[in-house]
């Protein structure tokens, strides 16, 4: 008998969970692209494999990337990237935690501009950071998006002087997400 | 004096041409890339689901040979085949070049697939990769 009562109460919570507005949105292929434009030359480089998490409810937000993961169009560019300015063997990862400013309604269709305020940790350097957020919402379809300018000094990320010409001081940085899933 | 400076020229010459097509070598991709180790994707998911640290040790930037069931094909612009794994939550995510022929494979096939070890976020990335004839 007891074990009766205890399961209807557990199942009891697991429906009340399940209706309760705990909505998650989540996808793994968040696309992350990087330039740095200087008068010397050009370096792009882009992950197609982010993961990206936002928790409605709590206005969280949650994103991660593997280093390894950006391709470059030349070797070398992505070797020395790896190898020498972001250590990608020693930091295999970026993230970005943070909370969203209210101003999405997750709920209905449209535009909305936001922010995103919390922490970014590239090269295992934590930044508190605050980036812009504009998300679309469709027909049920989420799609994320963000501009940002990162500086390589701020995550202790070395340029030798040899090559300071040709890798700009603030990287711009893209994020794009679409079609997210719930959770 | 002309020979000298003649092989100066030649070794200017072919240091120019050397460095020119080091600085646009394109990195390896898909077929052309040779396999250090070939693993299961249940065992290359535990590993590093139980020590992340050994596993990026033992598999990040390591041409991995993957053997598996497909669960999922994504086409253009996303490219990659999803292999499972026992975790339902967790898979070997394959990321393909833009070659990539989605009509290549079905859904519940049984795959060998090699790539490029990037780590582990939610899953295993791999990149670059080519299908191995099973």
């Amino acid at each position: 008998m007891k074990v009766c009562k205890y399961l209807l109460i557990i199942a009891g919570i697991v429906c009340f969970a399940g209706f309760s507005n705990a909505q998650k949105f989540y996808t793994k292929t968040l696309q992350v692209e990087f330039k740095s434009e200087t008068a010397v030359e050009n370096i792009e480089a882009i992950n197609n494999k982010g993961n990206l998490v936002i928790d409605v409810s709590a206005r969280r937000v949650q994103a991660a990337v593997l280093i390894k993961a950006f391709k470059f169009e030349k070797a070398l560019m992505e070797e020395h990237f790896n190898e020498n300015y972001l250590e990608s063997s020693v930091y295999p990862k970026a993230k970005f935690s943070g909370v969203i400013g209210d101003e999405i309604d997750w709920n209905s269709d449209g535009e909305y501009s936001s922010t995103a305020k919390g922490q970014l940790t590239i090269h295992g350097v934590t930044q508190e950071v605050v980036i812009p957020i504009s998300v679309n919402i469709a027909n049920s379809n989420i799609a994320v998006h963000s501009d940002f300018g990162v500086r390589c000094e701020d995550y202790k990320i070395k340029i030798p002087s040899v090559v300071g010409e040709n890798i700009a001081e603030t990287i711009n940085v893209s994020l794009h997400a679409e079609a997210l899933s719930s959770l | 004096m002309k020979k000298v400076l003649f092989t100066i020229l030649a070794l200017v010459l072919a240091g120019s041409f050397y460095f020119y097509r080091e600085y646009n070598r394109a990195p390896e991709s898909g077929e052309s890339l040779k396999s250090d180790l070939s693993v299961s994707a249940n065992k290359l998911l535990e590993d590093f689901e139980n020590d992340e640290s050994a596993a990026n040790a033992m598999y990040l930037d390591k041409i991995v040979e993957v053997s598996g069931k497909v669960s999922v094909i994504n086409s253009k612009p996303k490219n990659a085949i999803i292999i499972e794994t026992a975790n339902p939550m967790s898979s070997i995510i394959c990321e393909f070049g833009d070659d990539f022929n989605p009509n290549s494979v079905k859904i519940n096939d049984v795959v060998k697939v090699k790539g490029k070890c990037t780590g582990y976020l939610m899953d295993v990335v791999l990149i670059r990769c080519a299908l191995l004839d099973k």
